[in-house]
């Protein structure tokens, strides 16, 4: 059990381009989808807790999913094994990063890999709206949110301090 | 490296050890219910930043279209999208070098 935490995390980690959002679509296939460790719902919750909370997106729900399943050491496995191969990916090329940035083929790989990452991020946004559109208020805060960060670039910590209380105004 | 994993690993494992004490709340249900699409909207947000950077060509635009319909519907990881575009790119460079008359924008 915590081996499967641990390589799944692992995999999660040594694919993660592009930082955090472009990594949730594979949490949602991996957490949600393939071994139904949380709901889709709940994985949505535990983003939402993790933007509210200092460090990455992908350790908090590594942390928090490795608790739920397998208690402290589950928690202790599932952070290492997402950290794991950042530290190492970091560690290769921050040795190699200099020689390599001059080469055309490494900027080619590079720069094709960014139009990937915006389609990942539009599919994590898909897992995530399949379970936070729950009627019309749930456009209604998406349209407001969406406005505010995009136009007056909102700090995300207001922005969901707003739609909590909104949430529990609205009842 | 360990200094700024260990203070988000306590924060996490202090709420996931007490998730069931308040998670069933009803106004900790209400204010999830305001959270998740403030989350979509955060998430949906960097997209439009990313694509206004990245001044994608043109002919690259199948490329997310198809990876969100793989990903989506079909439930495909994307590990092999990335070995693929990896793959693609460099065989794309190593094509656009031995034919530079070739090479479009």
């Amino acid at each position: 059990m915590i081996w499967q935490l641990f390589i799944t995390f692992f995999r999660i980690g040594l694919f993660s381009i592009g930082g955090g959002y472009p990594m949730l679509s594979m949490i949602y296939q991996e957490v949600a989808i393939q071994n139904r460790w949380l709901s889709h719902q709940e994985v949505t919750d535990m983003i939402a807790i993790s933007q509210m909370t200092p460090g990455p997106i992908a350790i908090n729900v590594a942390t928090f999913i490795g608790y739920r399943q397998a208690g402290f050491w589950g928690a202790f496995f599932t952070t290492l094994g997402v950290i794991l191969p950042s530290v190492i990916l970091m560690l290769l090329i921050a040795l190699f990063y200099f020689r390599l940035r001059s080469k055309p083929w490494f900027y080619a790989i590079m720069t094709g890999l960014r139009p990937l990452v915006i389609g990942l991020i539009i599919a994590a946004a898909w897992f995530t709206a399949k379970s936070a559109f729950v009627g019309i208020f749930g456009v209604i805060v998406f349209l407001a949110c969406f406005f505010l960060s995009l136009k007056f670039k909102t700090n995300p910590i207001v922005i969901l301090l707003l739609s909590a209380l909104a949430g529990i105004i609205v009842g | 490296m360990l200094g700024s994993i260990l203070p988000s690993f306590l924060i996490i494992l202090i709420i996931a050890i007490s998730f069931n004490n308040w998670s069933q709340l009803k106004i900790v249900q209400n204010a999830f219910n305001g959270l998740r699409p403030a989350v979509v909207a955060l998430i949906a947000v960097p997209v439009i930043q990313i694509a206004k950077k990245s001044r994608i060509r043109w002919q690259r635009y199948w490329l997310p279209l198809a990876a969100i319909i793989l990903i989506v519907f079909f439930n495909v990881s994307p590990i092999y999208l990335i070995i693929f575009t990896i793959l693609f790119s460099w065989i794309q460079h190593l094509y656009e070098t031995e034919n530079p008359d070739r090479e479009s924008n």
